[in-house]
């Protein structure tokens, strides 16, 4: 028997077993779904305060870091309404606000659409603020789960809780001017950063934050995904002596921004873990 | 059949075959030796390397998608990327850097090649599906 067709046909059948291996998909690790839930606008802000030093601590910093950030002092008639109370909550959640003091319950509000209008009207009448614009309004507080929490306590606040879905919208004017939702903050771009961003034909940006990891989208287009750890972020807090303090309520937290650069359209879309 | 086509067509089937059974194990990532960079003091590196007292920092390159930092077992920061997202990554970078010589007026405008730009590409994508590597650098800062 002639060997080459043997040695063929050998080959042909390695070729077609291994091809078999091939279209098969390789062994790979599968991530479990998350359940899907309805995005929503999480604010948890916890406050402890001590009527005798007349300090307060919000939201896991305490009052020397607060201090250093610049954060308000209450004047003296509002630590004597503090004094009086041991606690005092605020929760909207779904349909309704409840108020608490001293775990008993204040009162009820309705927070359903047509009550949420009438604020908006009432705001917008005595707020010299421009028109509310309604459908970000209620972008943001249609699906909030706000909590403020005020606690007579020496001890340190529980840290902040913000996992936002909605997308802040940030707009940067042509003449650099950054708006922050429709409102000027005050602060603009350099006109060398305006020409630069305009030379680079950056329209819009996409970020968003989900404890400790960052996805950025530039015009449209996704950038490699980065993450911060907390504990590695140490290391480069030592290194440049940022003295970053805790970053505990941040790696904890979840937001995001979309920022459009002069005629662009706003960015659309959740940050949605 | 003459003997050199039956050596390539062997060689051929066993390069077939070892990537076969590469493939079916998952097309693990393939460790290459650790690299080992020295920086002295004074060197912009030495006090990001120094800063958490164990006088290291790994730099590792995995090709199937990964980019991370680490000193002293604790992960700094770290990159996922895809083919897709690498591009878009070079891509605004070079907008960026056509966009700086236009606004400072210094210099000429660089003209990227398509051609590196798709070899590039092609690398990145060959490393990335086919054949995965893991690369690591590991800088030690003398005293």
């Amino acid at each position: 028997m002639n060997k080459t067709p043997t040695f063929i046909k050998l080959l042909l059948a390695i070729i077609l077993v291994l091809g078999v291996v091939m279209v098969q998909r390789p062994p790979m690790a599968t991530a479990e779904i998350a359940k899907q839930t309805d995005p929503t606008n999480l604010v948890h802000i916890d406050i402890t305060y001590d009527p005798g030093t007349k300090t307060y601590s919000l939201g896991g910093f305490s009052a020397e870091e607060l201090r250093q950030v610049g954060a308000p002092q209450f004047q003296d008639q509002v630590w004597q309404i503090l004094g009086l109370l041991d606690s005092a909550t605020l929760k909207i959640e779904n349909d309704k606000i409840d108020v608490y003091t001293d775990d008993q319950q204040l009162l009820t509000l309705a927070w359903d659409k047509p009550s949420r209008e009438i604020l908006y009207s009432l705001v917008n009448a005595y707020i010299q603020l421009g028109e509310i614009d309604i459908e970000r309004a209620e972008a943001w507080l249609d699906k909030a789960d706000i909590e403020i929490t005020l606690r007579k306590s020496k001890e340190l606040s529980e840290p902040l809780q913000i996992e936002l879905a909605t997308l802040l919208q940030l707009k940067v004017a042509k003449n650099g001017e950054l708006t922050v939702e429709g409102i000027p903050i005050g602060m603009s771009l350099t006109p060398e950063t305006l020409a630069l961003v305009d030379a680079a034909n950056v329209e819009n940006l996409k970020l968003c934050w989900n404890k400790g990891v960052i996805d950025l989208q530039v015009n449209g287009q996704e950038l490699p995904q980065a993450t911060l750890y907390q504990g590695g972020l140490g290391v480069i807090d030592k290194a440049f002596g940022l003295n970053l303090g805790d970053l505990t309520p941040i790696f904890d937290s979840s937001f995001g921004a979309g920022l459009a650069i002069g005629d662009a359209d706003p960015v659309t879309g959740e940050c949605v873990p | 059949m003459p003997r050199f086509w039956r050596v390539l067509l062997i060689s051929f089937v066993i390069v077939l075959l070892l990537y076969g059974i590469y493939f079916a194990l998952g097309r693990p990532v393939i460790p290459l030796p650790t690299i080992p960079y020295k920086v002295y003091p004074g060197q912009p590196l030495h006090s990001i390397v120094t800063s958490n007292g164990a006088d290291q920092l790994k730099l590792t390159l995995n090709t199937s998608g990964m980019v991370e930092v680490t000193s002293s077992d604790q992960s700094v920061v770290s990159l996922k990327f895809t083919p897709d997202t690498f591009d878009n990554t070079l891509d605004l970078g070079q907008r960026l850097l056509i966009a700086q010589k236009i606004v400072q007026g210094n210099g000429e405008v660089p003209e990227s090649s398509p051609f590196l730009r798709k070899l590039t590409n092609w690398a990145i994508s060959y490393y990335y599906n086919v054949i995965r590597f893991r690369l690591s650098v590991l800088v030690k800062a003398l005293p």
